[in-house]
């Protein structure tokens, strides 16, 4: 049942650089988000903008969850949900 | 089989207890007991507490957490415990605890989270996550946790309290307590459980940048001491409310820096709230969760009406979720910035929340820090929050 037993899937859809940083932001705040993003996109030559076919956002993400901490762990989830399509979902404030 | 639930409170800690579980044991009306979740008090020792259940209820799953105040749905305060139990068959349980959360929060999850088989007749997954918060990694251990179990398991819990000592809060699965450590209880459902979230927190400051931090310690805001840019920013909302910020005792921080705690900007007009927990050498702030440098944040504080509104709000959420399902009963876990805020009027901001769900068994105690990943949510741990997850019938 726990992922841990679970190999890790590719992605097979384009992905919004936007989409990224929003699952992101949660944890980060959205400025952070932009920066870690905006770095990897930057250190792997891919453009800053827009919507990267899915072998680049895998490598984007193989930058990301290497890095320590809070990053990392964030880019992990918001692997997860990419993968599944998921939107990203926000606590509702008074 | 419906799921039914029960819940009491109790003031006087282990000498009631046997009693008070028996009787939680024979409201189930003949229904096998799957789950037992205790909040309690600092002044109920949890080892004896739990104790207590589990001579009652033998190898059901039992999981607890100390607290900064416990309620059920006729009754709050603090210095007390609160059981709820939840029996029938439509809900299974299994339950674990990990040690040494802060050094190593991924192998104190893989040791909580039990690996339970698939079950085609209970297909839908909630996880229920109590940790110590005084770990400094609810975030980290939220997002863990996702990943561990799968995006397709909702996890609700809190963050365990102390009584506002922020020394030793503990959680406790069975007999076994413990703290820098986690609990988690993966429930195995027929119907889908419901969270509700809503947070009630507004933006006090301008945006500030996080300049220099490690892990859940925030060192400088902007470049100055944290705790003085804290200080800064709230003087003039606290005078309001007849404090002077900077006369306030040491011993004495720890409410206030609940009241107005700090909002990371997640996105336009949205605010992840992060609790500021004590003050450090040099000025630092520690927080529940890792901030990151880099982070731009905006001081928040709270009014009365939105703490009430807010509560209100997650249980109306959680309710209309479950569709057309009735609420068999609910577990609860809201900041303890509202107890501090609503003061006298907390009583009746619990009420509310009870109505909100239709005057159901509810069991609930005031967090440091509040859990709730729905389904596509990708960040975990909250505060100033209501964290409301609901049982169908």
């Amino acid at each position: 049942m726990l992922s841990r037993n679970k190999p890790e899937l590719k992605l097979t859809q384009p992905v919004a650089i936007e989409t990224i940083i929003a699952h992101m932001a949660g944890s980060i705040g959205e400025q952070k988000a932009r920066v870690v993003v905006d770095e990897a996109l930057t250190a792997l030559g891919f453009p800053r903008s827009g919507v990267l076919p899915p072998e680049s956002a895998d490598l984007l993400f193989a930058s990301i969850v290497t890095q320590e901490g809070l990053v990392g762990l964030a880019g992990r989830v918001a692997k997860q949900m990419v993968r599944l399509n998921m939107s990203p979902l926000r606590p509702a404030s008074s | 089989m419906s799921t039914t639930i029960a819940t009491a409170t109790s003031q006087k800690g282990a000498a009631e207890a046997r009693t008070l579980f028996s009787d939680l044991k024979q409201r189930l009306n003949g229904q096998s007991p799957q789950l037992v979740v205790v909040f309690a008090s600092t002044k109920c020792p949890l080892e004896a507490v739990m104790r207590e259940a589990t001579a009652v209820f033998g190898r059901v799953p039992a999981i607890a957490c100390t607290t900064a105040g416990e309620f059920d749905q006729t009754t709050e305060g603090t210095g007390q415990f609160t059981a709820w139990v939840a029996g029938g068959d439509d809900v299974v349980a299994a339950a674990g605890l990990g040690k040494g959360l802060k050094v190593n929060a991924e192998a104190a999850l893989m040791e909580a989270i039990l690996d339970v088989p698939d079950d085609p007749a209970r297909p839908h997954r909630t996880a229920i996550v109590l940790l110590d918060p005084l770990s400094g990694n609810g975030e980290e251990t939220a997002l863990l946790a996702s990943t561990l179990l799968g995006s397709t398991v909702r996890l609700a819990g809190g963050a365990a309290g102390d009584d506002l000592a922020f020394a030793n809060a503990l959680v406790a699965c069975g007999t076994e307590v413990a703290n820098d450590a986690v609990v988690v209880a993966v429930l195995s459902s027929k119907k889908p459980l419901s969270i509700g979230v809503q947070h009630g927190h507004a933006p006090l400051s301008k945006p500030l940048t996080v300049t220099k931090a490690s892990g859940a310690v925030v060192h400088e805001i902007d470049g100055k001491p944290a705790f003085e840019v804290w200080k800064e920013q709230v003087r003039e909302a606290a005078k309001k409310h007849g404090v002077d910020i900077d006369r306030v005792p040491a011993a004495d921080m720890g409410a206030h820096l609940l009241r107005y705690e700090v909002g990371l900007i997640a996105g336009p007009n949205e605010y992840k709230i992060r609790a500021p927990l004590s003050v450090g050498t040099g000025g630092s702030l520690s927080f529940a969760c890792g901030i990151p440098e880099g982070a731009v944040v905006r001081v928040t504080e709270s009014v009365e009406e939105a703490q009430i509104s807010s509560a209100r709000g997650a249980a109306a959420r959680a309710r209309k979720a479950l569709g057309t399902q009735p609420v068999a009963g609910a577990l609860v876990f809201d900041c303890i910035c509202r107890r501090l805020i609503l003061g006298a009027r907390y009583h009746s901001a619990i009420q509310e929340l009870s109505h909100a769900l239709g005057d159901v068994p509810l069991a609930g105690f005031a967090t440091y820090g509040e859990i709730a990943m729905d389904l596509g949510q990708s960040s975990g741990f909250h505060n100033t929050t209501t964290v409301v997850l609901a049982f169908p019938q």
